[in-house]
């Protein structure tokens, strides 16, 4: 069990920039996978969710910092399944967010050994072996980094005790609608960013109309 | 230039990022990437070559597959390297800050959205991602392949034909779509809070309230995010949401 989900965090950390961008590394994606390795893809989906809304529409353009919710998603899938209950979820996302903040920082740190890199193949003055071995040593080190973050995200998710989950106080309905929320606010901001023309209002207002009568249905 | 290199250069453009760091971005992954254009060359050419490729770049992951395309066709026309390197330069940020608003701030976040409709709608976990994977990467693969053919059959001319794209006018149309997605999204979440007994009408004012203060703000409250789950978390813990359970 636990290396496959190593071998998801792994790949969700490589293919969040170095490697395909095919978003395998949106938490939507790696939470429902690491939930099917464990056995329950929907708790994976939700926790996937819950931290897709918090990262809804960033951009993640130049040396700008942002989070990793991708592998992040694995702890947070482990945490909630472990623990169960709405306390698990609750627990989850607070892993996850944890664990994408803690990628952030390893990319910055990732991206300075990058630069070391970068200057040996600079200094290698058009040296093909260099830049070739320049190139798949980055590679090679996001990989690492992504397994060492799932590692210590598990190693978080799991020695969080039983207790905790029994303590909180909302069922696990009540907690998935409540933790989805963020999405909301995100979502305004992404209306903010897409200026609303009146016409954009008014396919707004419809499309709330639609969800609201959709959502009322069991 | 053949439909050959073409294939080589979209393949290997998703290894653009790979490397990126912050003294010379896409630098090494550029580099890398048009060795395969480079084969049976003159040695000393090839190394000179690589030198001023490996230098700072930046673009937009997809859309440096143009970039890649038509640097490799400028190279085999025998072109200047002033030239060339002047023209890097341009392409880039103008395919960086297409991309961004395109992809980044566009398809993904609408395919997002697209998907978190489908959850809340109840489809089951793997379509839910199946169909997200699908939306996203037609597009995403689409632009790539299209981009790197563009850039070899046209070379400095490459500018002509982005520009015939009318990728901004597009971008518009993904933002509608994508406000269509918010507004369906939320009231499906909305009316799903509204229904649960336990908190009454608290969660779909939440929900409004959340959705009127991004809306309002912008970006400048997307910092919070993290410190509202946070808030959400230690809520839940406290005594004073005994109330939930009556």
């Amino acid at each position: 069990m636990v290396a496959p989900l190593l071998l998801l965090g792994a790949v969700t950390a490589l293919d969040g920039t170095s490697v395909g961008q095919f978003m395998i590394s949106r938490p939507l994606v790696s939470g429902t996978l690491a939930g099917c390795l464990i056995g329950d893809p929907g708790t994976g989906l939700l926790l996937g969710a819950i931290l897709e809304g918090a990262d809804l529409g960033t951009i993640p353009a130049g040396g700008v910092r942002f989070m990793e919710p991708g592998p992040a998603a694995i702890p947070a899938v482990v945490a909630a399944l472990s623990l169960g209950g709405g306390g698990g979820i609750a627990v989850g996302a607070l892993i996850g967010v944890a664990m994408a903040f803690l990628g952030g920082e390893t990319i910055v740190v990732l991206r300075r050994m990058n630069g070391a890199i970068a200057q040996r193949v600079l200094e290698g003055e058009g040296s093909r072996r260099e830049l070739i071995r320049g190139f798949w040593s980055c590679i090679v080190l996001d990989g690492i980094r992504g397994l060492l973050l799932t590692v210590a995200g598990l190693a978080l998710a799991l020695a969080i005790p039983g207790g905790v989950a029994a303590l909180w106080k909302l069922d696990a309905t009540v907690t998935a609608t409540v933790f989805l929320l963020p999405a909301l606010l995100a979502g305004g901001i992404l209306l903010d960013r897409w200026r609303l023309t009146a016409r954009r209002w008014a396919i707004f207002a419809l499309a709330v109309g639609c969800g609201v009568a959709l959502g009322g249905v069991p | 230039m053949t439909e050959g290199i073409a294939w080589r250069l979209f393949l290997r453009s998703f290894f653009i990022q790979g490397g990126w760091n912050y003294r010379t971005l896409q630098g090494i992954g550029f580099a890398w990437s048009l060795l395969t254009a480079e084969r049976g060359g003159n040695a000393a050419i090839e190394a000179e070559r690589l030198t001023r490729h490996s230098t700072p770049f930046n673009s937009h992951p997809y859309l440096a597959s143009t970039a890649l395309g038509a640097v490799a066709r400028m190279e085999e026309e025998g072109r200047r390297p002033e030239e060339i390197r002047r023209f890097k330069d341009a392409l880039g940020s103008l395919l960086g800050s297409l991309g961004d608003g395109l992809v980044w701030g566009g398809w993904r976040p609408v395919s997002v959205l697209a998907a978190l409709g489908l959850a809340l709608l109840g489809f089951s976990p793997t379509t839910v991602v199946a169909v997200f994977l699908l939306m996203y990467n037609v597009v995403h693969l689409g632009i790539r392949l299209q981009g790197a053919r563009m850039g070899v059959r046209m070379g400095i001319r490459v500018g002509t034909g982005i520009g015939n794209l009318d990728l901004p006018v597009w971008t518009e149309r993904i933002r509608t779509v994508g406000v269509l997605l918010v507004g369906l999204v939320s009231g499906i979440l909305l009316a799903r809070g509204a229904h649960l007994s336990e908190v009454g009408v608290l969660l779909p004012l939440g929900g409004i309230l959340a959705l009127l203060i991004g809306q309002v703000m912008g970006e400048k409250v997307r910092r919070w995010i993290p410190v509202f789950i946070l808030l959400m978390v230690l809520c839940g813990f406290l005594p004073i949401a005994d109330w939930s359970n009556g």
